[in-house]
Order: structure tokens, then sequence, then C-alpha cells
């Protein structure tokens, strides 16, 4: 524990734990040990401190309060008979199944016994009408992780109690649009938020962020990294240049890390060369306005893939054998966008998608194609659904021709052509030999205007 | 035959525990109603639940609901294909609803520490949810009333952090 009042996970439930439960344990372990002893002298023996030193030892040795209930259940064992055990608890009752009440019985008795009940209330709890700034840390996480960053953010003002406590979420999510982009202070705080939950060991899960020119951004993505960070999301200011992310500040190296969405970020050539053996549990990564100089994604533990609007700079490979869903499109429909000077001609080249069972291929400005595995094995094993855009015309829709033909489980092709295009590229034969594709392999053929 | 047998083992669920709350009330439930606490769920793995379950910090009340909530949920997880299910998802959801939206502040508290010690994750995610939705839109003044918060700041101390953290408090 530190100064800030943070508990770790797995050490706060012995702080929380109440001397008058651990007590009221103690009891049941020496009822047992007096029980098992029964006639035979107890003066040998200090059963009192026998059933603390038993108590003790699991008390050090549970790793959480659950535990300990339960090891102190297993010490007891068969130790006590149901009978004393049951005389322990209500004495008055004389036979067993007489006293177990259903709980629709119970209801009454819960009337019957509302002395008791209050007894027992002022005894162990010392409940004040404030009862949610008394509830256990982790609890109190777990409450405002259902409400937004910035309600979260609102309740430092409720008391000094709450001043602090919406910086230990286990989830943070800023936008400086939130701070009518005003750098200077998104930056400053967010220097500050993640300096106090280092002093805190706050453990983190989500790290969402819309940053604007903000170079320091590389240290946070880095912070979100190196604190175990299972989904990393960051996006620069859409106005904006894409953000360098640099492999000298960010380094992509993680055991937990299972998502990654980056949104108007240039990809340095090498920023992904370790991914394959760095970030093993990586499963879904986002890439949407991006610039990438990366050559190669591979990953085996990849399982969904979508890039979308990017600018792809550099002929890209892609091996990622456990990848389910691939996308790669442009939903841009205009082209006036002002970074039409990334606009270049490259090829996507599949090397391994062996389970992917969805592919959307869709760009305009590039070629895709895929590396046929030796001894003619098909390469899409799985593929069910395929998607394909204008450059699959080429030589009498021979790209087509050739995906369909490594996809033995193919079921439907969805062909994505702008009636002009359609016009303009697509002649008798064309249409003819689209129709004996679709016919030769009773396939569901879809062609999706846009 | 064979169909009062099924009979017979749904309408046992198998085996009974015990449960003893806080102030010796006891509750007799099946193992599968049980087992929505992750907690009982390890101990009767553990095979420690023969003389009854413990359960310390849990008054006679909360139990009460508890056990209604997870007689309600012990379908949950069994039956999927059922098509008896469509309608009994619907009043579940009804049941959950007017449950969380009946309970009072201390009670409410009351069931989320339960729920958190029993480790019953829907039971707590459902009261966290309802407590986070008394929370949701609401002023810190109108926090404060609902949750009897005192207010232990003084007007600057309070102006001084509003102002640290001015972004969240514009609209």
């Amino acid at each position: 524990m530190d100064e800030l009042g943070i508990i770790e996970q797995g050490v706060d439930w012995r702080t929380r734990l109440g001397q008058d439960i651990r007590d009221c344990m103690t009891n049941d372990i020496l009822f047992s040990l007096q029980t098992k002893l029964q006639s035979t002298s107890t003066t040998l023996i200090d059963l009192q401190k026998v059933a603390a030193r038993i108590e003790e030892r699991i008390h050090t040795i549970a790793s959480d309060y659950g535990d300990y209930l339960r090891r102190i259940c297993l010490t007891r064992g068969d130790l006590d008979s149901y009978d004393v055990f049951l005389n322990d608890c209500q004495r008055q009752q004389a036979s067993i199944r007489s006293s177990i009440l259903l709980h629709q019985e119970n209801k009454q008795g819960v009337l019957s016994n509302q002395v008791a009940l209050n007894d027992h209330k002022e005894h162990s709890h010392h409940y004040e009408k404030d009862m949610i700034s008394k509830l256990p840390n982790d609890l109190v996480q777990h409450i405002m992780s259902f409400l937004s960053m910035r309600e979260a953010v609102r309740t430092s003002v409720l008391s000094h109690w709450w001043v602090n406590q919406w910086t230990f979420l286990k989830s943070i999510q800023l936008n400086i649009y939130w701070f009518h982009m005003d750098r200077e202070k998104f930056s400053s705080f967010l220097d500050k938020l993640l300096l106090s939950r280092v002093h805190a060991d706050a453990p983190m899960d989500t790290f969402e962020l819309k940053s604007f020119a903000i170079d320091r951004a590389n240290c946070w993505i880095n912070h979100a990294i190196k604190h175990n960070a299972k989904v990393l999301k960051f996006a620069e200011y859409g106005k904006w240049e894409p953000f360098y992310l640099d492999p000298n500040l960010v380094e992509l190296n993680s055991r937990y890390l299972e998502t990654l969405e980056l949104t108007n970020v240039a990809l340095d050539a090498t920023i992904f060369s370790q991914l394959a053996n760095s970030c093993p549990a990586l499963q879904n990564m986002l890439l949407t306005d991006c610039l990438l100089e990366v050559e190669e994604i591979s990953s085996s533990s990849l399982k969904n893939l979508d890039i979308i609007d990017c600018y792809i700079l550099k002929d890209l490979s892609i091996s990622t054998p456990s990848l389910v869903s691939l996308c790669i499109k442009n939903e841009r429909t205009d082209n006036s966008s002002f970074r039409n000077s990334y606009l270049i001609f490259a090829t996507v080249i599949i090397i391994d998608a062996s389970s992917v069972s969805s592919m959307e291929l869709l760009a305009m400005d590039r070629q895709f194609t895929f590396v046929e595995k030796d001894g003619g094995e098909p390469m899409f094993k799985n593929l069910r659904n395929l998607s394909l855009g204008l450059w699959c015309i080429n030589n009498m829709f021979s790209p087509l021709r050739r995906f369909v033909r490594h996809s033995p489980m193919l079921r439907m092709v969805t062909l994505r052509i702008s009636p002009l295009d359609w016009k303009s590229h697509l002649t008798k034969e064309h249409q003819e030999m689209l129709i004996s594709i679709r016919d030769r392999r009773g396939l569901i053929l879809y062609i999706d205007w846009y | 035959m064979a169909a009062a047998a099924a009979e017979a083992t749904i309408d046992g669920g198998g085996k009974m525990i015990i449960l003893i709350s806080a102030d010796g009330k006891r509750f007799e439930v099946t193992e599968a109603v049980a087992s929505q606490s992750q907690l009982i769920s390890n101990m009767i793995e553990d095979d420690c639940t023969e003389n009854g379950v413990r359960l310390p910090n849990v008054d006679g009340d909360i139990l009460t609901m508890v056990v209604d909530y997870c007689n309600m949920h012990a379908g949950d997880a069994a039956a999927d294909g059922d098509t008896t299910k469509a309608s009994s998802t619907e009043e579940l959801k009804k049941f959950d609803a007017e449950l969380v939206q009946a309970l009072e502040n201390p009670v409410l508290f009351k069931l989320i520490l339960a729920a958190n010690f029993l480790n019953i994750k829907s039971l707590l995610d459902m009261t966290c949810q309802r407590v986070a939705d008394m929370m949701s839109g609401k002023t810190p003044e109108q926090m404060r009333e609902t949750f009897s918060i005192e207010n232990d700041f003084t007007p600057e101390e309070e102006a001084a952090i509003r102002q640290e953290n001015a972004w969240a408090f514009d609209d």
C-alpha cells in the first residue's frame, strides 16, 4: 500500500477482513477441534492457540477472501459433524431436518429475527448513510467503469475521499476535443495523470487517446504498452498530419496487448518488425487513415486485420496463419483528400492466411495477390466470403478465377464496382465469363454498386 | 419412464446445499443454483459444502435476494437451444430490472458487497451499473445528495479542484 491508499489487487483482502470475522472463523475451528477431542481431556493442549495458529496460517497463505474461507472450510473438513455445526449456529434448534428453512419460509423468519439482525449490523458494519465512499476501492472502480470518463472525473469534487478515485480507472479514454483542442492543457493533464498512476501502481486495461500534434503521445502510448494495456487505441486529429509513431520511443512489445487501433498514424518500416515475437496475444488490428511504410505484417495470433482508407506506400506482405477476417478497403468516396500525394500503386501479397473465412479486398489503387503453397494445396482452405474490387477484372477475371480456384469452401463472391466502371470496363465477354465462374462452382454472386 | 427420469433431474437439480447467513438464516438451494457464485462453485469442487456454507458477512435479508436472483438465473447457462427459453429471457430481464430498480440505497450497496464476496459477476455488474446510472447525468451536488456524501471541502478547495479538471465540468 502506498500513501495514496491504493491497494493492489490480491493484497487488499487482508486489510479489509475485520477482526470479528477472523475471530468467528477461529472459533469455528476451535469448535471443530473441541468436538474431535470430545470428552477426552482438553487440558493437555491449548486448543485456543491451535485454532488461532491454524487461522493465522491460512490467513497468511490465502490468495483472497474466498480462498481464505475455502481453506478454512477444508481444514475443518470432516472434523465437525453436521450436528455440531448446527448447534454452533442455532443452539435452540434440536433437530437438523426441522431447522432447514427453505428461503420461502425464511422470509417470515426475517421479520421475527429483526432484532437480532439489527444487533448484528451495528456490531459488525458501522454503516452510516454514505455507503458509497466506504466501498472497497476495486468496487468503486468497477462502478466508475460504467461511467464515461468525464462523468468519472466529475466525482473528484464530491469530497476529499473522491479527489483521486477516478485517476485509478482501468480504462483511460481522453479526447483533446474535450479540452477545446488546447494542447498545452491536454498534455500537462496527461503527464500528471500518468505520473500519479505510476505512483499508485494502478493497473491499466484500456488506453484510448485522441490527440492533436503532440509528440509526447509516443511516450504515453509506450506507457500504456509498458503498463500492460490490453486495448490500445490512438487517433491523431483528422485534419492534421499523420502522427509519427516513433520506433525509438514506442516498443510494441507486450504479452498483454490484444487490440491495437491506430487512426491517422504513420507507420515506419520497422515499427511492426518484431510483432510476430513480441506481441503474442495480439488478436485485433485496425488501421484507419494510416500511412503504411511497413513491408510486412506477420503475426501468428492475429485474428482480425482491418486496413481501412490507408495509404500503402510499399508492397506489403501479410503472413498471419490464424487470421479469420481480412479487410483492406477504401471507403472514402471522393478523391479530394489532401493526401492524394500518397497515392501509389503498391501490391498486397498474402503469404499465409490459411484460416481466413472472410476476406474483403476492395481498394482501387492497388493489386492483391497471394503466394501459392507448394504442391498446389489450396491457399484459402476456409474462405467462405470474398469481396473484390475492380482490380479483379483484369485479363478476363484472371485474379478472381485464381482466388476461386484456391478457395474450396467459397460460397459467396461480392464484386464492388461502380456503374460507370461496369459500363466502361466490362464487355459482354466479361459478363459471360462471370456467369460461367458462378455456375461452375455454384457460387452466390452479388454485385455491389457504389 | 425416460420422461419421468428427466423431470426428476430437472426438479432435483442434483445435490442440495445449505447457505447460512451472518444472522444464522439457512437457505437450501441446488448445486446448480449455488454454483452461480464462483466462491461456492469452488467450494463445491473442493467438496467442502457438506456442513453448509457460512457466509459471515451476508445478512439474511440480502441473502434472500441473492438466492432469489440465483434461482431465477439458474437456467441461464444451460439449455441454449431450448425454444421455451425465448420468453423466459424476457421474463428474466423484467425480473432483473424490477429487482434493481426497487432497491433503496443501503440495500443496493449491501447487495453489491454480497455479489462481490460471493463472486457472482452478473449480479455485481447489474448492481454496479445501477449505481453508475444513479450518478450519471448528475451535478456533483446532486450526486452528494443521492448518496449522502458529505462535502468536506472548503469553498476554495472545491473551486481549485474544479479548476484543475475544468474540461470535465463544462458542457
